[in-house]
């Protein structure tokens, strides 16, 4: 029998906890209180419809692995292992938007059957095969007749708050779930909401409205007993949820072009130089044969996903919300396995929630087996004043090695950002940039990129000896 | 036509008073839903839910007729296809 350490990422349900077993495998304990719930979800038949229609992870029972904390036990499951944990602040506008409409779907089912959701958390969702999961199986109770939705709040601070900033105001504002880590507060989504977006029922309605009737209930000692005496009927309830369904769908983003957007439209790489870079990068992931791969500034994920043809679990970060919801447009219609994600990499998603610990940092989720930086570095080199030493010191914390692309001074794209500043950067050379990393890697490979003035690296990180 | 009026009005008069009648109801308080939300929820609850029976009532109704004409339809392909043997 082996046991597993507590995750910090749920403590708040009594009805049970997720918690790490053998082999960083992830598993989740029912308490007693959950079992009358539980049961009843399996025994109604939502969880084999929803299991069946690909809206919640599947899970197995097992017997012989527990958790340190057994006291109020009832059973443990394993359910079907996420790839990699992505949070809603690190989704493009269609993920979020899908995120959202597979909650709404799974609650309308639920009810179908007499039950409901008992949070709208948008941590319960989680990417598999670009789609939409969700994770957590106890978050199903026994609907009461009469009762109103209590994750509704949740759902429009979570979801519907977010999407709207990004529509109606800049997609810049999806980061804002960070920054709250239980969903933007309405209040202050209606104040950042020009006014047009009063034109939308269910954004009056379900933001502008909603927020109104908190400010104006808050403080009423008297609220618990005005609701307590009514009931809600069942056309209410599903006309609530279709009314949020309705509001979410309408949301859209009409994209911009940002600096990335075109990327692959404006590069200074002719199509052979292409053809030549990735028959490189293939040959480079095929010696390491990784399970798991980031590529970092991976843009629409042109190379990111010959890592993912050669069968590793591979995240795109990007920058660029317009970059990364095309990568996530093209990657839905198929059902890639690739997560494209956005990512600052000059201050990447930290760990946040209660002691800091209740969702990771970009750097916790790692290491990863490769991390590809290509046409990357000049970035975080000359943009952002990086010097090389953190560079090497940055991607040895993350991956076990390395496939990074040096674009030297003499590369147009470089001359670009020196343009308008002054050359502060002796050590960018190549020379300097293999002194800089030999000390935490080895390098195996080297190859220039035909008809370019690039390098491309095959690195080991000399820690993995 | 009269008939559709009444009954409709009828459905919507249920409707709120199924809405609104006292009963007691259980909070599952696992999460804060908060009580401006949950007596905001009454209140929409109220239309938004009169919007869906309305819906469906017009969705049996539409059925309803065009069943009928379905039904027309096939009879009138049946005859034709008849017609062809002959």
């Amino acid at each position: 029998m082996s046991k597993g350490d507590l995750s910090d990422c749920s403590f708040r349900d009594p009805a049970g906890f997720v918690f790490k077993g053998p082999e960083g495998k992830i598993y989740r304990q029912i308490n007693e209180s959950g079992r009358n719930d539980f049961e009843f979800f399996l025994e109604c038949g939502l969880y084999a419809k929803l299991a069946r229609e690909g809206l919640l992870v599947s899970h197995v029972e097992v017997d012989d692995i527990t958790s340190t904390e057994t006291g109020a036990a009832y059973k443990v499951i394993c359910p079907e292992q996420v790839p990699f944990i992505s949070y809603p602040y690190e989704w493009s506008f269609s993920q979020l938007k899908d995120a959202a409409l597979a909650t709404l779907a799974i609650q309308k089912l639920a009810f179908e059957c007499g039950m409901t959701l008992k949070d709208a958390s948008a941590y319960n969702i989680q990417f598999i095969k670009s789609r939409p999961f969700f994770i957590d199986t106890l978050s199903f109770a026994v609907y009461q007749e009469g009762s109103p939705w209590e994750a509704y709040k949740q759902f429009c601070q979570h979801f519907l708050a977010p999407l709207a900033l990004m529509s109606y105001c800049d997609i810049r504002l999806g980061k804002l779930g960070e920054l709250f880590i239980d969903g933007v507060p309405l209040d202050l989504a209606s104040k950042l909401l020009p006014g047009r977006s009063k034109f939308s029922v269910g954004i009056l309605m379900h933001i502008h409205m909603l927020s109104k009737a908190q400010a104006k209930y808050a403080a009423d000692t008297n609220a618990k007993s005005v609701t307590s005496g009514r009931k809600m009927s069942k056309f209410g309830y599903i006309g609530i949820l279709e009314s949020l369904e309705k509001a979410v769908r309408k949301l859209k983003w009409k994209e911009v072009d940002t600096e990335w957007g075109d990327y692959y439209n404006n590069t200074n790489y002719s199509d052979d130089s292409i053809d030549a870079k990735k028959s490189i990068i293939s040959n480079y992931i095929k010696d390491i044969s990784p399970k798991t791969v980031w590529d970092l500034g991976a843009n629409t994920g042109v190379f990111s996903r010959l890592a993912m043809e050669l069968g590793a679990d591979t995240v795109a970060f990007d920058i660029d919300p317009v970059a990364v919801e095309k990568n996530y447009l093209v990657a839905r219609k198929t059902g890639e396995t690739i997560l494209p994600l956005q990512l600052d990499l000059t201050n990447p998603s930290s760990a946040i929630g209660w002691n800091n610990s209740e969702r990771m940092s970009f750097v916790q989720r790692g290491p990863v087996d490769l991390v590809m930086a290509l046409a990357l570095i000049h970035h975080l080199a000359i943009s952002n004043n990086v010097p090389l030493e953190k560079l090497a010191e940055f991607f040895a914390g993350v991956g076990r090695n390395l496939i990074i692309e040096f674009v030297p001074k003499e590369d147009s794209q470089v001359k670009k950002l020196l343009a308008t500043r002054d050359d502060i950067f002796p050590h960018y050379t190549r020379e300097g940039f293999e002194k800089a990393f030999n000390t935490l890697f080895d390098i195996v490979n080297v190859e220039s990129i035909p008809g370019s003035e690039r390098i491309l690296y095959l690195m080991r990180n000399k820690s993995e000896k | 036509m009269i008939l559709t009026r009444s009954m409709f009005f009828l459905l919507i008069i249920i409707s709120f008073s199924s809405m609104c009648s006292a009963s007691d109801t259980r909070i599952l308080g696992y999460l804060d839903p908060g009580s401006g939300a949950m007596i905001f929820q009454m209140i929409i609850a109220s239309v938004v839910g009169a919007g869906v029976a309305i819906k469906l009532f017009w969705r049996n109704i539409l059925s309803f007729f065009s069943s009928d004409k379905n039904d027309d339809q096939t009879e009138e392909s049946d005859s034709i296809a008849a017609g062809e043997k002959e």
